[in-house]
């Protein structure tokens, strides 16, 4: 093939382009009447070629409503995060120390023991 | 529209030596090559295309000036200095295309790259640069996976290392994404923040956009330059491809706007037409 100039390539590219989204969203429409006449036979692979722009068509069409892309102003805030978002440290649950629950659970159990004892000897006595 | 690091370096004339590195594998560097020869191609500028690699010869058909070299390991073992006689054509093809004041790309395959970094070392490939008044262009590609940053870092810091006058552009390659999109606490963002961003702060940046839907897959499968799928007719398409008329324009317009995209970065790098080296 002989070498376009660059003007040339700059014309067919931005043709070609023009009728590539054209036809993405055309293709996006046939899909839709294809899969809601025949939802059981429908190939999902035929989705593969219709990207984003193809995609919201073919939603739009099924009466879906397709996620937009974010907005630039949104994706630049999402992009500014605190250091606790960088780590899991603020989901970690304190552990204290095995000798502190122990002493306090045997304490606990001792003055129970105490009051057992003391309340069965007077229903004794 | 691709963003560049540093917009107030002055363009880089012709002629060029642009080796583009990395060591790891599939991660773009055939298609930029394939980019970068078109981009020559569509100004009319000489191009020579060399490709260093064991594991195939992707380039092959890309320019009537390919020159392919397998370096062979076991030799390699036996006789190191077999290496450095093996990446001879290299050199020659450098020395031509500097005459002819084009451009010279190299693509070191998947592990090749640390080799070619000692070749330029061993051959002080940097005085024979200045001598011919060829610019260097250390181009490399990665991917958002931390891997692939990694292992580009490394060969790039190699060759900046082997021709100390070079300057560096880094192709963020967003076919598996983008960096900036990566959660801040994963490994891909703390390697791209504790290596690339360094790196990046000593070279230009740019952004090579996915092609989307994968169509650049048919017409890589039929052996068809990117210029030429772009000005073909459609119905051409469809016979080369098997694909029927909306999903041929499809692929067509996708490689249009990849091709478009990536010509315009170049332009913005390179000087095509204007003073030259020297």
């Amino acid at each position: 093939m002989a070498n376009p100039t660059p003007q040339n390539f700059s014309g067919a590219a931005a043709k070609a382009t023009i009728e590539a989204s054209r036809s993405r969203e055309q293709l996006g429409r046939d899909l839709a009447a294809l899969f809601m006449s025949a939802p059981a036979t429908f190939d999902p692979v035929a989705l593969r070629r219709l990207g984003q722009a193809g995609l919201r068509s073919f939603a739009a069409a099924l009466g879906v409503s397709a996620p937009t892309p974010p907005s630039p102003v949104a994706e630049a805030k999402k992009q500014t995060v605190s250091e606790d978002e960088t780590n899991w440290k603020h989901q970690e649950s304190r552990i204290v120390q095995f000798q502190v629950v122990g002493a306090f659970y045997g304490a606990i159990a001792g003055l129970t023991a105490i009051v057992a004892v003391s309340l069965l000897s007077a229903l004794l006595s | 529209m691709p963003k560049i690091g540093k917009a107030s370096t002055p363009k880089l004339a012709l002629p060029i030596f642009a080796p583009i590195v990395s060591d790891k594998g599939g991660i773009g560097k055939s298609l930029l090559a394939k980019a970068m020869a078109e981009w020559l191609r569509l100004r009319n500028l000489p191009c020579g295309v060399v490709e260093v690699d064991t594991t195939g010869e992707s380039l092959k058909g890309l320019t009537d000036d390919v020159v392919s070299i397998a370096i062979d390991q076991k030799a390699a073992r036996r006789d190191p200095t077999s290496v450095w006689r093996a990446l001879t054509p290299l050199y020659l093809t450098i020395e031509r295309i500097s005459q002819a004041r084009g451009m010279v790309i190299v693509e070191f395959g998947a592990n090749e790259a640390a080799r070619g970094a000692l070749w330029a070392g061993m051959t002080d490939l940097q005085e024979e640069l200045d001598q011919l008044g060829t610019s260097t262009l250390i181009v490399t590609p990665y991917t958002c996976q931390a891997e692939a940053m990694r292992r580009g870092v490394q060969s790039a810091s190699a060759f900046m290392e082997a021709l100390p006058r070079a300057r560096l552009m880094l192709v963020e390659n967003e076919r598996d994404g983008r960096i900036c999109d990566l959660h801040p606490s994963s490994e891909a963002a703390a390697v791209g923040r504790g290596l690339i961003g360094p790196l990046a702060a000593k070279a230009a940046t740019i952004q090579m956009p996915a092609i989307e839907a994968d169509s650049w897959a048919p017409f890589e499968a039929a052996n068809i330059r990117l210029m030429d799928a772009v000005m073909m007719p459609v119905r051409e398409v469809m016979a080369i491809t098997g694909l029927p008329l909306p999903e041929a324009k499809i692929v067509k317009g996708d490689v249009a706007a990849w091709c478009a995209t990536m010509f315009a970065t170049f332009d913005q790098f390179i000087d095509a037409e204007g003073n030259q080296n020297g």
